[in-house]
């Protein structure tokens, strides 16, 4: 939510810190803040609320009270403290809710005589920072009302509103078949049955989606003098599927759905009267409340060892109460035995954990200290498909097998998504062998990159069908020296089934081959092999790795041999290559070395490639001509 | 410049990744659990105090399975938590690295599939001092370098407090917190829902990206890599 720096300092004056504090103390107290940003002579901070705070912090009066706690400063104003001057009915209004499951409370404002026209200056600047555009003074005071304290409200046309005995009449109701309504943005939507609407329980118009949307027919325009206002609460659940079915978020419903206090309404319409009066004019006539349920605010014990048993932080007593008061939560206790009673507002706090969280936060997480477990009360169990997987990657690995693995969501199988990020992605894979066919492509097209003329890969992994889902192996073998490419692979994979059967001691290993690959259902055979009784230390550890991200242009690959003198050393030869390429050459393979009448030859690939363009002939041409040049220019070497 | 080829082949980054952990937390008494990809909403949300119907619900986007109700790729490891909770007595240490899904596009740091590492400690007396202590084990013997950690509020539905992790992590660039991972002490309605008594236990969690420990431990900027079976790639490992 976006919040104004300057809105803020109504609440805390002077004593609100810099935005660049206010980033600190909020990240480390309470939220992670997506951004700060200066506009105009404003600053706008960008907080990221979670749902468990949508219900009080989507508001100014939120964050200002969150503040308040952090830097133990009370608030200048708060419109949630004020009294509330008793209910004067309206005459001429009455509201009928249907179900008061679906709406919890309905309280509402009649004031007749406003004259709608433009906010002023300092309205319209305060609900521009956020993003929000200026309507006009009654609907802006209605969402001037909701980012400052949270509750969010709507104005409708008091004589749009059907009259029956002399009385205006709004209902909640929930939609019949087929109902319609044009919202106020124009659109039109089709509802469902069941979904909750306000109308105008005497005609058959609907007035607005209740808690999401208001509707045209009752639209506040330039010609309206007499206004209601709607202060309501409602059942999160039914707001948040209508909202979700409608693909309507609106402000008001994403505040609804995250179920804010009963009580915000009448302290909403209390600002709200207050405001409009001052920049609209008019008289209030009344108001309506429907509050059949009364919400009681949230108790609990909570004790000073189980604040600490749980942050693991050595609190006092004096420090509880310190932090409780920074809260403006209401407690008793009996030294360290503490009866917390929360704030109306709080209505996100119902166990005891949330209360220890609260005075953790305050607290500051910061001062916990780093404490090791105890010893472990029990030997850990050996994990036997890990154990034995990790047979089987030793095994494949000193075979010269890289590990691969491949995307488990492919486009075809038995199990299938209901709603697929995109068509290749909308299935579970039945079999390693798509992958792994297509990570031997990939790899052929990279092989003299590679230094590689055979590509051996393999992979252990997730498979799906109907029922179950299981651990595959699958090994892929791509060869482009051997002449008898069918007879290789099915050699290869006789082998390596000995080489499984050795590492994991079974005399049963029989996958089968598809093409270029090898699969074996890995779970089945583990059935038939014992219980380990502790892992082993199979790998060495692993060396250090400096990781070169992988270049997008293309790679170029070059020939060389040259004679050198008896006793040169490969070494020598690749840094002399080294040199004269710069960065160019990544990477050398010998391929061929012999001796002859005292000499020696050594004979290379060499591949050349950027990390930023890619290489021209021209350019390869000059390197290797340089190359040659210093590689003849030693005493006795040569260039083939 | 790298060295000629060698006989030997490669074992994966995420296979490295995963020994090296279990490695570290067999030592400090974990045991090393797996679970199902396709869950049910009941182990993957409900139990974990995601309600139906709940706004937390949509923090993650989820894939459903087609022609199977309520029945989806877990978003997280973390429904393992209550299934092992469930058929084993407390006290508990584990560790679940495996695959999870969420609903989202695919860039250099996100990707639809991912693997996750789980955490979960129940026990008497676990607090939050202990979570900040096994992580700072952890990244310390994962990145062999000596790492501290920091708590942000958070909000995550199945733990309370729940903490937003940071490490201090320390390059040729300098030093600087980085956001790392999301944890907790396990929410009383998880322990309930697994049987556990609340009252008696209380323990942490932690869940983290394994993709991502892995890209910062060797500067990877593309998470993608991982899984595309490209060993100009896997073969630096």
């Amino acid at each position: 939510m976006k919040v104004s720096y300057l809105w803020l300092k109504d609440y805390l004056g002077e004593s609100l810190p810099t935005p660049k504090l206010l980033e600190e103390l909020i990240t480390f107290h309470a939220f992670e803040i997506e951004s700060i940003e200066q506009v105009g002579e404003d600053t706008i901070i960008d907080i990221d609320i979670l749902p468990n705070r949508s219900s009080d912090c989507l508001s100014h009066r939120g964050i200002a009270k969150e503040i308040s706690a952090i830097i133990d400063q009370k608030l200048l104003v708060d419109p949630l403290r004020k009294s509330l001057p008793a209910l004067s009915l309206a005459d001429d209004l009455l509201v009928t809710v249907e179900d008061p499951t679906l709406c919890t409370r309905y309280s509402s404002s009649f004031i007749a005589g406003v004259k709608v026209g433009p906010s002023p200056q300092w309205l319209k600047e305060r609900l521009e920072v956020l993003g929000q555009r200026s309507i006009n003074n009654i609907v802006d005071a209605t969402n001037y009302v909701m980012f400052n304290i949270g509750q969010p409200l709507h104005a409708f046309d008091a004589q749009k509103l059907g009259e029956k005995n002399g009385k205006r009449h709004i209902g909640v109701r929930t939609s019949r078949e087929g109902e319609v309504i044009t919202t106020l943005d124009g659109a039109t939507h089709n509802l469902s049955k069941g979904t909750l609407l306000i109308t105008d329980a005497v005609g058959s118009n609907v007035l607005g989606i209740a808690g999401i949307k208001g509707g045209k027919h009752a639209e506040v325009t330039t010609e309206t003098t007499d206004i209601v206002i709607e202060a309501a609460h409602f059942n999160p659940v039914a707001i948040r599927r209508t909202s979700r079915e409608l693909k309507l978020r609106t402000d008001a419903s994403l505040r609804f759905e995250n179920r804010p206090s009963s009580h915000l309404t009448r302290f909403a319409l209390q600002e709200v009267e207050e405001l409009i009066s001052t920049i609209a004019g008019g008289v209030l006539k009344g108001g309506t409340d429907f509050y059949p349920t009364l919400e009681e605010p949230v108790t609990g014990p909570v004790t000073v060892s189980e604040i600490n048993t749980l942050l693991g932080t050595e609190m006092v007593e004096k420090d509880v109460v310190a932090i409780l008061k920074r809260l403006d939560f209401t407690y008793t206790n009996r030294r360290d035995n503490f009866t917390i009673t929360a704030p109306f507002e709080r209505s996100d706090l119902h166990i005891k954990e949330d209360f220890i969280e609260e005075v953790g936060r305050i607290y500051g997480y910061k001062k916990i200290t780093a404490q090791n477990l105890p010893l472990p009360p029990e030997k850990p169990r050996i994990n036997k498909r890990f154990y034995y997987s990790e047979r089987i990657r030793r095994a494949l690995i000193e075979q010269g097998f890289s590990e691969v693995y491949t995307y488990t969501l492919c486009d075809e199988g038995i199990v299938e998504l209901a709603n697929p990020l995109a068509a290749d992605k909308s299935a579970l894979r039945v079999s390693l062998k798509n992958g792994l066919t297509e990570s031997l492509k990939l790899n052929e097209k990279n092989a003299a990159f590679l230094g590689l003329d055979t590509i051996k890969i393999f992979e252990l992994g997730m498979v799906f069908t109907k029922e179950e889902e299981s651990l595959e192996l699958g090994i892929g073998v791509l060869s482009f020296n051997s002449k008898k490419k069918q007879e290789f692979i099915k050699d290869t994979f006789d082998d390596l089934e000995k080489v499984l059967m050795q590492a994991l001691g079974s005399n049963g290993v029989s996958g089968k081959i598809n093409d270029n690959v090898f699969l074996l259902n890995v779970d089945d055979l583990i059935k038939t092999l014992p219980e380990p009784v502790a892992y082993e230390s199979l790998f060495e550890e692993p060396q250090k790795v400096t990781y070169k991200t992988l270049s997008p242009y293309p790679f170029a690959l070059r020939d060389i041999a040259v004679w050198t003198p008896e006793g040169t050393r490969e070494d020598d030869v690749v840094a002399i290559m080294s040199q004269e390429s710069g960065d160019l050459l990544i990477k050398n393979f010998l391929f061929d070395k012999f001796e002859k009448d005292g000499r020696i030859s050594y004979a290379f690939h060499l591949v050349f490639q950027s990390s930023d363009r890619t290489l021209t002939d021209d350019e390869l041409s000059v390197i290797m001509e340089r190359m040659t040049n210093v590689l003849n220019g030693q005493n006795g070497w040569e260039v083939r | 410049m790298e060295k000629k080829r060698e006989s030997w082949g490669h074992s994966h980054p995420i296979s490295q990744a995963i020994r090296e952990i279990n490695d570290i937390f067999y030592n400090l008494g974990f045991t090393f659990v797996e679970g199902p990809i396709i869950e049910s909403e009941h182990y993957n949300f409900d139990v974990l105090n995601v309600p139906r119907d709940h706004p937390a619900r949509d923090m993650q986007d989820t894939f459903f399975v087609k022609g199977r109700p309520e029945t989806v790729l877990r978003t997280h490891t973390s429904p393992v938590q209550v299934r092992y909770m469930e058929s084993n007595k407390p006290p508990y240490r584990i560790i679940v690295p495996g695959r999870a899904f969420r609903n989202e596009a695919t860039d250099a740091s996100h990707e639809a599939q991912f693997f996750q590492l789980e955490g979960l400690v129940v026990d008497k007396g676990i607090t939050l001092a202990h979570l900040k202590g096994t992580l700072e084990q952890f990244f310390s013997t994962f990145y062999k370098d000596d790492i501290t950690v920091r708590f942000r509020p958070g909000y995550f539905p199945f733990v309370e407090p729940g903490v937003e992790v940071d490490m201090l992590h320390k390059s040729a660039r300098g030093e600087r917190w980085l956001e790392i991972m999301g944890a907790g002490m396990v929410h009383p309605h998880v322990l309930e829902a697994a049987h556990v008594n609340p009252d008696e236990y209380q323990g942490f969690a932690f869940g983290v990206g394994l993709e991502r420990l892995i890209s910062i431990k060797y500067g990877i900027e593309d998470i993608r890599l991982f899984h595309t079976g490209d060993l100009r790639f896997i073969n630096q490992f």
